[in-house]
């Protein structure tokens, strides 16, 4: 299995550790997954017999493994004395009440999705890669085996539903 | 911490229904004005409140900021290895803002770094709310590969358009920075002279937009930043595309009416503009707003009163603009201090070397009535009238007016011919512009016995080297290389470069053209190895006379960079190839069809070379730029081929299978089965498959390699059938 799409283990690696060093704590030890163990349980994921991978599905796995250690790192943080700012993971454009910290947008937008997925699944997945994956239009395209166009309609569709419900709640 | 929501139970199928229902009124009703839109709410909902409800909450989120987006472009960011800061500022797609530096009625500029696929900071130009996004963003996404086409160091480029996340259209551009034209020549206190090279500069960028099929239709000072640069005075034209895609000129003196909105800033309206619809807007509004830039430029002022503009009715504003004649510049010159006469001769000058653009509208009746007098006055066989039929045609063809030159052109032939001899200068020149005529009109085979006549009788003249003599010795040369006539061509371009280096010396651009020639045609026969030392003369000589990062330079390095390849050098050719590419990465980035092809070189030689990671790296970053840009071309699946390659040589087989097989359709439909194109990426695909069997043998990719054998053996008995 080790010559299998190396390129893409090399992106998923650097992708998974740099972002789980962004979530170290604050006496620099990594928690939740080791980069090693993340991808290792994307490749699981991923080697279904029959099936063509592309980069574009690995993305799209990663992005879902994404999701999860945010959520994770969140819930361990809104638990703890939040650190330094150091720890912070940069969120730009932060808006809404000045209370809301980053770890609970992350948790809010999770249970958000959640709930989007069970009224509009195709349009909650593509927000998911968009927003967790760093996906292309394009790209997401090829991995729901859809048009550019409905991706693109999703996405507006799940933004606007996202970012509306979460106003609601910032301005409640 | 955080509530688990329990608001009406959500996710029930009732809840998908009205979603999906709201979904739909949220897009039929998203471009509407406000009272507009909340109407056809109302009566998309009827009595359903939830309904309602969530449909103003897809409006309100779609206006509202999306607290978490842009985190995915941090991720990838630092997994590119990026240490940079940690996302502060806004950010809109590949873009991140830093500062900004202009507002104005359109929007907001903002000074911003792309990040991906090239790092480099550009203007972002934010378009207020008001205009339909998607139209916009049609609209630029038409005009893109003409724009893509324009390569002038005096335009600015235009890269990129797109939504903004509350929708509202932005582009991105060269960042450029300088002053408005007026504002730098007072600051400067530059005097006329400096003043009218900026307008040549901008005439001569102009024409090759309009060489390239695009117009600006909203030239004026703001949009010419003039900036000093290594004690050189630089001005560049920007928001090329720009007004076009938005459809109205987009600036503080944009004036609108009820009907319609007013293609044109009133100032610099063409009388054209002012008598018809947007269809009708062509070259000569460019053309004009250039004039009334020269009018500003050396007067201070623009040729009709901005306040009488301003406070004119629609009507009026438009009878002003067709019907009354401004004052003469002379008559207005305040502060430059020069003379009457001096500005006269300077406009007469300037009208000279920019007839094609700037003076057609005023030449032509002058000429017409000049020619007139002259037939009545003086016969149709006077030496002046013969002048005069001559300059009616050149100028109409000159202005692409061909079917209205010809018959001037012809004329002027047959009576110079019988009245001065065959043998004479002005007949000869008289023969030239026939062939020209030729070429223009397509068809090169008439164009040759005129050029070949006309060359002879120069030969047997004997005189000095002269410019027209040259210009017919190289389009000759370039008309037979076209044809195949590579001997031929070879004896005119080295009698061109003759005559170049007695005429100019050998620095000039025109020898250094020669020179280049020369190579194109020894490489033609064949014969590499002589055309070698051409080549790397027109590279080096252009690089001493133009500078490296010239475009004419870059052509040359590429050139001979193809031709090292072609004969096995790879080693010497690919730092070549790495220069020019990086350099119009720094000047066009990918979106540049330069750029694509040198991309496409570079990719081609390190898989030559079996550096493939390096060609992986070289090729996918120009994938989008490539699908865009490149249309159906030949171009398109010879970049695929590579692509393909390079990802199944690097490992991805799945990802070089889909792309090979892409490239294989599209070389059959565009070229056919048996055309080497599409052989070539039937043997890409055979050794994918046969590495890919390697690394996973008993997956049946060996099977699949077998099968496009059958194809490539086939495709091969057909090209030979067909050859014989």
């Amino acid at each position: 299995m080790a010559e299998l799409l190396p390129l893409v283990y090399t992106e998923l690696r650097a992708l998974a550790g740099s972002y789980l060093n962004r979530h170290r704590d604050g006496d620099g030890r990594s928690h939740t997954l080791q980069p090693t163990a993340l991808v290792h349980e994307a490749y699981v994921k991923m080697v279904e017999p029959g099936k063509r991978y592309g980069r574009e599905h690995f993305m799209a796995v990663a992005a879902t493994a994404m999701r999860q250690v945010l959520v994770d790192h969140a819930r361990k943080k809104g638990t703890e004395k939040r650190g330094g700012d150091r720890d912070r993971v940069s969120i730009s454009g932060l808006a809404g009440a000045a209370e809301a910290t980053q770890e609970m947008r992350v948790l809010e937008l999770h249970e958000l999705l959640a709930e989007l997925a069970r009224m509009h699944a195709r349009a909650a997945r593509v927000a998911e890669m968009r927003l967790f994956g760093g996906m292309t239009p394009e790209q997401m395209a090829e991995v729901i085996g859809v048009s550019r166009m409905t991706v693109d309609r999703d996405w507006e569709l799940a933004r606007a539903w996202l970012a509306g419900k979460m106003t609601e709640t910032g301005d409640a | 911490m955080h509530e688990p929501r329990t608001d009406g139970g959500a996710g029930g199928p009732d809840d998908a229904a009205r979603l999906e229902r709201a979904g739909e009124i949220f897009f039929a009703v998203r471009g509407l004005g406000l009272a507009a839109r909340d109407e056809a709410i109302e009566a998309a909902c009827g009595g359903d409140a939830k309904l309602r409800a969530l449909v103003m909450l897809l409006i309100r989120g779609a206006d509202a900021p999306m607290p978490i987006e842009g985190l995915a472009d941090d991720i990838r960011a630092a997994a590119d290895g990026d240490a940079r800061g940690d996302g502060d500022g806004d950010r809109i797609g590949n873009y991140r803002l830093l500062s900004r530096i202009g507002e104005g009625g359109f929007g907001v500029v903002y000074e911003a770094e792309q990040e991906r696929p090239v790092r480099r900071r550009v203007a972002l130009k934010i378009i207020k709310l008001g205009m339909d996004t998607r139209q916009v963003v049609a609209r630029f996404e038409a005009e893109r590969q003409a724009l893509a086409l324009m390569d002038h160091p005096n335009i600015a480029k235009v890269f990129d358009a797109g939504a903004t996340p509350t929708g509202r259209p932005y582009f991105v551009m060269e960042l450029v920075k300088g002053s408005p034209a007026t504002a730098y020549c007072d600051e400067h206190r530059l005097g006329i002279r400096e003043r009218l090279d900026i307008v040549a500069t901008v005439c001569e960028a102009l024409q090759h937009a309009h060489q390239k099929g695009v117009i600006h239709r909203d030239i004026k000072p703001s949009n010419v930043l003039v900036a000093t640069i290594d004690g050189k005075v630089v001005a560049k034209i920007i928001d090329f595309g720009i007004a076009k895609a938005t459809s109205a000129r987009l600036t503080e003196k944009t004036i609108f009416t009820e009907f319609r909105q007013l293609i044109g800033t009133p100032e610099y309206m063409s009388p054209e503009q002012a008598g018809q619809s947007a269809e009708d807007v062509d070259t000569r509004t460019d053309v004009y707003a250039i004039g009334v830039l020269l009018y500003e430029l050396l007067t201070g002022s623009t040729p009709f009163d901005s306040e009488r503009l301003r406070s004119a009715a629609y009507g009026e504003l438009l009878r002003i603009i067709r019907e009354e004649e401004p004052l003469r510049p002379s008559t207005r010159i305040g502060t430059l201090g020069g003379t009457v006469g001096q500005v006269a001769a300077l406009r007469q000058a300037i009208a000279d070397r920019y007839m094609d653009l700037a003076m057609f509208a005023e030449a032509l009746p002058l000429q017409e009535s000049a020619l007139a007098t002259r037939r009545k006055v003086l016969g149709d066989d006077h030496i002046d009238t013969l002048s005069s039929i001559n300059n009616m045609g050149v100028l109409l063809q000159w202005w692409g007016k061909l079917s209205e030159a010809e018959p001037y052109l012809r004329e002027c032939l047959e009576r110079k011919r019988r009245v001065l001899g065959d043998d004479h200068r002005e007949t000869i020149a008289a023969i030239a512009n026939m062939g020209s005529q030729m070429i223009y009109l397509g068809k090169p085979m008439e164009a040759e016995p005129y050029y070949k006549e006309a060359l002879e009788r120069s030969r047997r003249l004997q005189d000095e080297p002269n410019d027209p003599m040259i210009n017919m010795l190289g389009s000759m040369a370039t008309l037979l290389n076209e044809q195949g006539k590579y001997v031929e061509a070879e004896k005119l371009n080295r009698e061109a470069l003759e005559l170049n280096r007695r005429a100019y010396g050998n620095d000039h651009k025109a020898t250094l053209v020669s020179i280049g020639n020369i190579g194109t045609v020894l490489k033609a026969q064949g014969r590499l190895a002589e055309a070698e030392p051409f080549m790397r003369e027109a590279v080096e000589g252009r690089r001493r006379v133009l500078g490296g990062e010239h475009p004419d330079t870059m052509v040359a390095i590429s050139e001979l960079e193809i031709l090292l390849q072609a004969q096995g050098k790879l080693d010497e050719a690919e730092p070549l190839a790495r220069e020019v590419l990086e350099k119009q990465l720094k000047l066009f980035g990918y979106e540049s069809l330069d750029t694509l092809i040198s991309v496409n070189s570079l990719g081609g030689l390190l898989l030559a070379k079996q550096k493939n990671r390096e060609a992986l790296e070289t090729l996918a970053p120009a994938e989008g730029a490539a699908r865009a840009v490149l249309g159906n071309s030949a171009r398109k699946h010879r970049f695929l081929l590579n692509l393909g390659t390079a990802q199944g040589r690097t490992g991805d087989f799945a990802a070089g299978e889909a792309t090979l097989i892409e490239a294989q359709s599209a070389a059959a439909k565009l070229r056919g089965e048996s055309h080497r194109d599409t052989r070539h990426c039937n043997q890409a695909l055979i050794d994918l498959y046969a590495a890919w069997d390697a690394a996973q043998p008993g997956k049946g990719y060996d099977a699949r390699a077998a099968e496009w054998r059958t194809t490539l053996e086939a495709a091969v008995r057909a090209a030979e059938a067909s050859k014989k």
